[in-house]
C-alpha cells in the first residue's frame, strides 16, 4: 500500500483488488456481513439476468415445436396415399379464453409417422392428450369440455410434442377422416417447417421496449447491491490512509470488496437460477408455459452477465469512490456534489430524446439491427439518465424543504437525506427506471390497441355478431345442421350457408348457398323460392351504383378441394343491400344462390358454416356451441368474430410487463428492505444516543419513514415525467395520436409508493431491536 | 439564563449536597448479562446539584450502572429511585418522558447525529419536547455560544474536533435544564489538554444551571472534578472513605 512508483499500473490495480478481495474475507464478521449482503443482492439480481438471458433459447425451443406441429397441416407438399402415410386434421379449440391445440389423426399404414411426443396412436375414438389438458378435464369446473370430449384418454402426449408443460394439447384417433374433405391433409413425415412469421415492426418495438426496460432497473439493482453496506466500509479506508495507501489504491481496495461480493454473488445467482429453475413449469403467463430443460441462458448472453456483473460492481465501486475524500482520520463526504454534478447529467436524457426523435419514420425497418442497436440506445439513454437526475434533485429538495418546519422526525430525515442524497437515492433508482418505463410502455400499449381495435360503433355490432360454425364436407346439409345447432341450450337463432369462391373475369366474390328461409331472414329478400339468385352489394358496388354481377353471365367456380370449373352465373331476381357481419361492413359482393341452383355433388364437398347467436348473457355460450358443434362432428370449428382481434394481441404483452413489473417491484423493494436495515446496523450507536435522551420511538419510525418517501416521492414524480415524455416520444415515433392511459399511470405510481410503506414497516422490527442502551456500549 | 461564555473553572468541592436529600438512589441494584453479572448489589445517593464520578475498571460495571440509573435498562433486582419515586413502576415512555425533560448525557463518542448541524443537535432535546423549531434554536444557540462554539453551529459532526464536540453534546446536555447530567467518559476520546478543558465547561455548565452530574470514568484527573467518588469494583460500588 505504498506509492510503488515502478510498479505497473494493471499489475498494482490487480493487487488492489486482491487485496479487497482478501479483506472482504478475512475482514473480520462486519466485513463478511457486507460482503455477504451484496452477494444476497447481486445474486438476486443475476438470476434474473439469466432468466432474461434464456428467453432467446426458450423462444427458439418454442419455435420449433410449433413449427414442426403446425408444419404437417399447412404444408403445401401432400403425400400419396401408402403405409407410411397419415390423415390428419386440425381440430384446434378454445375453451374458457384457452386456447388448445388439437389434431385428428388416422394412420393409413403400420410405418405411420407418429407426431412429435407420442408413443403410439390413440386408437379411433379415443384420446392422447397433453399432462395439463388431462389435468383440466379431471377438475370439476371442466364439466362442458367433458362434453365436448367424451372420448377416453388412453395416451399422455410427451414434452415432444409440447411448446410448454401447460400447453393444452389432444390428438383424437379417428378412422372417418376422408381425403374428400379439403381441411383434412395426408401427410408422411412431421419435419416441415414453416418459413418464419414475418416480423411485425410494432411488436419488435413493444419487446425491445418491454426488455430494455424490465432489465434496466435490474442492472441500476446490481449496481445498488455492490454498495451495500458502503458506508462502514468507506470508513474502514480512513484505516487504510493511515496506513499509507493514497486515494486511487483506497478506491481499488473498496472495489475489490465489492468485487468479491459480485463474484460471491454471480456463484449464489447461478444456484439460484438453477434451483429455481424447475418452478417455472407451475407459471403461465398470458397462456404460455416452458419447459424447465427448455429455460437455457444464451451462452453469449450468460458470457455477458459473467462478465458485466464483476465489471459494473468495480466500475460503480470507483465512480463513487471518485466523490469521497477519505482522509487517515475519517471519510469527509463531497459536500455540494449534486450541485456540481448536475451539468452532465441533464444532457443524457435530452440526447436520448434527440436520437429518438430522429428514428421517426424508421420503424419499418426495425429487423435492422442498426435501428435496433440505436433504439436500445436511446432507451437507456433516458432511463438511465431520469436515474442520473435523481440523486442532485433529493440533494436539492432537502436543501429546499429545511426551511419547511416540521417535527423532529422530518428534522431528522432532512438532515439524513443532506447528508447523503447519494445513498437516499440509489435503492430508488430501481423504481424509477422501471416506473418510468412501465408507463412508456402502456402508454404505447394502450394507443396502440385504441388504434388498431374496432371503433365503439364496430363494438357493438360486434358484441351482436354471431359464432360461426364450420363444418367440413357438409355444404349440402347446412339447413339441417343449423337446425341442430338451434335446438342446443344457450341458443337463439342459427342460420346455415355454404360458400363457394368464384371469379368473373378478375373480380372476385363469393356465391353464398342458403335455403329461402335463411335468405330472408339474414339478407331481407323479399321473395324468395328455389332457383332464385339474388346479389347482395358490398360497399364497392354501392358507391359504383350497382353490381355488375346482378346480370349474370359466366363465371369460374374455385370450389374447395375441387378443380375450377366454368359456370354460367344466372341473372339475379333481386338486388339487396349487403348486411354488415362480424362487426364490419363489406367491401365485396356476394351472389345468394338457392341450394337447387349449383350442383349437389359439388355442394357436398364444401363446408357447410351455421352463423349462431347465443342467448344473450347465457353463462358459457360460447364454449356450449363449441361442444355442441363438436358432438355434432368432431372436426368442425368455431370462430367467434370477438376474438382475435388485434387488440388481443396486446393482452399477452401488457400481461407480460405486469409481472415482469411486479418482479422487478419486489427485487428493488428487496434491495430497499436491505439498504435500509444496513443502514440501522450501521447507525445503531446514534440511535441508541437518540433513545437515551428520550426521543420517542414513534420519532425515530417517523424518520424512518420519511427518510424513504422524500426520495421516492421525488423519484416517482421524476419517474411520471419521464415515462409520460417517453411515452409521447414513442408514439410519435409510430405517428399515433399522443393519449395517456391515466389508470395505468396511477396504478404504477400507487404500487411504487405501496412499496416504500410495506419497506418502512417490514424494517420497523429491526428498529425496535436497535432502539436499546446496547448500541452505547463501546468497552 | 446567563448567555456569559463559561470561564473553566477548577476543581471545586462544594458543601455535602445529599443533605438536601437525595435526587437519584440506587439501591443494591443487580443485573446480569447472560452468563456476566455485570451489578451485584451496587447502591448510588446523588443529590439535587451534587457531582458524583463513578470510577472502576473497564468492565467493571460503571457504565451499566449509569444506564439503569438513567432508567434506560431496568435493574434485575433492587430499586433506582428518582425523587423518591421508583424507575421500576414507570412505563417504557414515562420512562423516556423523563429522560426528554430532566435527564441529559453525555457520552464519549458517536453521541451527535450526524447528518445534523451543530445546532440543530443541540437543539434536538427541546424539540422532541415539543418546543417549536425557531425558539428552539434559539436557546440552542444561546448555550452554544455559552460554552464557545457558537461559531460552530452550523457545521456537521463530522467537521468537528474531538473537543468542539464534546462541548456542543454538553450543550445538548443542558440545553433543557436537566436535573441530571449522565456523563460517561466524556473526556475518553480527547488528549488531555481538551479533557481538562471540556471537564471544565462540563462542571461549570452544570453548577450555573444546578444540575447534578454522574460521571463515568476510569480516569483520576477527571473524577477529581467532582465532589465525591464511587468506585465500582465486580459489579459492587464502595466510596473511599465511607466504607461501602
Amino acid at each position: 500500500m505504498t506509492d510503488r512508483p515502478h510498479s505497473r499500473p494493471i499489475s498494482r490495480f490487480a493487487t488492489d483488488l486482491l487485496l479487497g478481495l482478501r479483506l472482504a474475507f478475512t475482514g473480520g464478521r462486519d466485513s463478511r456481513l457486507r460482503t455477504a449482503l451484496t452477494a444476497i443482492g447481486v445474486g438476486l439480481g443475476v438470476a434474473t439476468l439469466l432468466l432474461a438471458a434464456s428467453f432467446p433459447t426458450v423462444r427458439e425451443h418454442r419455435d420449433d415445436k410449433l413449427r414442426i406441429q403446425s408444419g404437417a397441416v399447412v404444408s403445401a407438399d401432400i403425400a400419396p396415399r401408402s403405409d407410411h402415410s397419415l390423415l390428419i386434421h386440425d381440430a384446434r379449440g378454445v375453451y374458457r379464453g384457452e386456447e388448445f391445440f388439437g389434431r385428428i389423426v388416422q394412420p393409413e399404414g403400420p410405418d405411420s409417422p407418429l407426431p412429435p411426443g407420442l408413443s403410439a396412436y390413440p386408437a379411433p375414438n379415443t384420446l392422447a392428450v397433453s399432462p395439463a389438458l388431462a389435468e383440466l378435464l379431471r377438475s370439476p369446473d371442466a364439466a362442458l369440455l367433458r362434453e365436448r370430449y367424451p372420448q377416453p384418454v388412453t395416451g399422455t402426449i410427451g414434452p415432444a410434442g409440447l411448446a410448454g408443460p401447460g400447453d393444452y394439447a389432444f390428438y383424437l384417433g379417428s378412422d372417418r377422416l376422408s381425403d374428400a374433405d379439403p381441411s383434412t391433409l395426408r401427410i408422411d413425415h412431421f419435419e416441415d417447417e414453416l418459413p418464419p412469421k414475418p416480423v411485425d415492426p410494432v411488436l419488435t418495438l413493444l419487446t425491445v421496449v418491454g426488455v430494455v426496460i424490465l432489465l434496466s432497473p435490474v442492472a441500476v439493482f446490481v449496481a445498488a447491491a455492490a454498495r451495500f453496506g458502503s458506508e462502514a466500509r468507506d470508513r474502514r479506508l480512513a484505516a487504510l490512509r493511515l496506513t499509507g495507501a493514497d486515494r486511487a489504491t483506497t478506491a481499488r481496495i473498496s472495489a475489490g470488496e465489492s468485487l468479491a461480493g459480485a463474484l460471491v454473488g454471480l456463484g449464489l445467482g447461478a444456484a439460484l437460477f438453477l434451483a429455481g429453475r424447475p418452478l417455472v413449469e407451475h407459471v403461465k403467463i398470458a397462456g404460455l408455459s416452458v419447459f424447465a430443460d427448455d429455460l437455457q441462458p444464451q451462452p453469449l448472453l450468460a458470457a455477458l452477465v459473467l462478465v458485466a456483473v464483476p465489471l459494473l460492481a468495480v466500475a460503480v465501486t470507483m465512480l463513487t469512490m471518485r466523490r469521497l475524500a477519505a482522509e487517515p482520520l475519517g471519510v469527509l463526504r463531497g459536500t455540494g456534489a449534486g450541485r456540481r454534478a448536475v451539468w452532465w447529467r441533464v444532457p443524457l436524457p435530452a440526447l436520448g430524446f434527440t436520437l429518438l426523435f430522429t428514428q421517426r419514420g424508421k420503424l419499418t425497418s426495425l429487423g435492422d439491427n442498426e435501428a435496433l442497436v440505436v433504439l436500445v440506445g436511446c432507451l437507456l439513454l433516458l432511463l438511465i439518465g431520469a436515474t442520473l437526475l435523481l440523486p442532485p434533485l433529493v440533494a436539492l429538495a432537502s436543501r429546499a424543504l429545511r426551511r419547511v418546519s416540521g417535527p423532529p422526525a422530518w428534522q431528522l430525515a432532512l438532515g439524513r437525506l443532506r447528508f447523503s442524497p447519494e445513498s437516499a437515492a440509489r435503492p430508488v433508482t430501481g423504481i424509477v427506471v422501471t416506473v418510468a418505463g412501465t408507463i412508456a410502455l402502456q402508454t404505447l400499449l394502450g394507443s396502440l390497441a385504441t388504434a388498431r381495435s374496432a371503433t365503439p360503433a364496430e363494438l357493438a355490432l360486434q358484441d351482436r355478431a354471431p359464432l360461426s360454425v364450420h363444418f367440413d364436407a357438409a355444404g349440402d346439409r347446412s339447413g339441417q345442421l343449423a337446425d341442430q345447432l338451434r335446438r342446443s341450450p344457450g341458443v337463439a337463432d342459427a342460420v346455415g350457408y355454404t360458400e363457394v369462391y368464384a371469379t368473373a373475369g378478375d373480380r372476385p366474390f363469393t356465391i353464398r348457398v342458403a335455403d329461402c328461409a335463411t335468405l330472408t331472414a339474414v339478407h331481407r329478400v323479399t321473395q324468395c323460392a328455389d332457383g332464385d339468385v339474388f346479389t347482395a352489394v358490398g360497399l364497392s358496388s354501392g358507391q359504383a351504383g350497382g353490381s355488375p354481377l346482378a346480370a349474370g353471365g359466366p363465371v369460374t367456380l374455385q370450389p374447395l378441394g375441387r378443380p375450377e370449373s366454368t359456370w354460367q352465373l344466372p341473372a339475379s331476381r333481386a338486388t339487396v343491400q349487403r348486411s354488415p357481419e362480424g362487426g364490419r361492413a363489406h367491401y365485396l359482393d356476394v351472389v345468394l344462390v338457392t341450394p337447387s341452383v349449383l350442383p349437389a355433388e359439388l355442394l357436398h364437398s364444401q363446408a357447410a358454416m351455421v352463423e349462431v347467436h347465443p342467448v344473450p348473457g347465457t353463462p358459457d355460450a360460447e364454449d356450449r356451441i363449441r361442444s355442441n358443434a363438436a358432438l355434432i362432428s368432431p372436426t368442425s370449428s368455431v370462430h367467434n368474430p370477438a376474438n382475435g382481434q388485434p387488440d388481443a394481441r396486446f393482452l399477452g404483452v401488457r400481461s407480460a410487463l405486469t409481472a415482469g413489473t411486479v418482479a422487478i417491484l419486489t427485487l428493488i423493494g428487496a434491495s430497499m428492505l436491505v439498504g435500509l436495515l444496513e443502514q440501522l446496523r450501521e447507525r445503531r450507536r446514534t440511535l441508541a444516543v437518540l433513545t437515551a435522551f428520550g426521543t420517542r420511538t414513534r420519532t425515530l419510525a417517523g424518520a424512518l419513514l420519511c427518510q424513504s418517501l422524500v426520495p421516492v416521492v421525488l423519484g416517482l414524480a421524476l419517474a411520471v415525467a419521464s415515462g409520460l415524455a417517453l411515452g409521447a416520444a414513442l408514439l410519435f415515433l409510430v405517428k399515433l395520436p399522443i393519449t395517456f392511459v391515466w389508470g395505468d399511470i396511477a396504478l404504477m405510481t400507487g404500487a411504487g409508493a405501496a412499496a416504500v410503506l410495506l419497506i418502512t414497516a417490514l424494517s420497523l422490527p429491526a428498529l425496535w431491536r436497535r432502539i436499546t442502551p446496547a448500541g452505547l456500549r463501546y468497552e | 439564563m446567563s448567555t456569559a461564555p463559561i470561564t473553566a473553572a477548577a476543581p471545586d468541592a462544594g458543601a455535602d449536597p445529599r443533605a438536601e436529600g437525595a435526587l437519584l438512589a440506587a439501591t443494591d441494584v443487580r443485573k446480569g448479562f447472560g452468563l456476566t453479572q455485570a451489578l451485584d448489589g451496587a447502591s448510588l445517593e446523588i443529590g439535587p446539584g451534587e457531582l458524583v464520578a463513578v470510577l472502576g475498571a473497564s468492565g467493571s460495571g460503571k457504565s451499566t450502572l449509569l444506564h439503569c440509573l438513567a432508567g434506560l435498562i431496568r435493574p434485575d433486582a433492587g430499586t433506582v429511585s428518582y425523587r423518591g419515586q421508583d424507575l421500576a413502576g414507570l412505563s417504557d415512555s414515562a420512562r423516556s418522558a423523563l429522560r426528554r425533560a430532566d435527564f441529559g448525557f453525555v457520552f464519549q463518542f458517536g453521541q451527535l447525529v450526524p447528518e445534523l448541524s451543530c445546532l440543530e443537535n443541540t437543539a434536538l432535546p427541546l424539540r422532541l419536547n415539543g418546543m417549536r423549531r425557531r425558539p428552539a434554536e434559539e436557546r440552542a444557540r444561546e448555550w452554544l455560544d455559552r460554552l464557545d462554539v457558537a461559531d460552530l453551529a452550523d457545521k456537521r459532526p463530522g467537521e468537528l474536533s474531538g473537543g468542539q464536540g464534546q462541548r456542543a453534546a454538553i450543550a445538548r446536555a443542558l440545553v433543557t435544564g436537566p436535573a441530571v447530567v449522565f456523563a460517561d467518559e466524556p473526556t475518553g476520546a480527547l488528549d488531555s489538554l481538551n479533557s481538562e478543558r471540556v471537564m471544565a465547561l462540563l462542571v461549570t455548565a452544570a453548577r450555573e444551571s444546578g444540575a447534578a452530574v454522574l460521571l463515568v470514568t476510569h480516569d483520576m484527573r477527571v473524577a477529581a472534578y467532582a465532589d465525591r467518588e464511587v468506585v465500582v469494583q465486580d459489579g459492587r460500588t464502595r466510596e473511599p472513605g465511607r466504607g461501602r
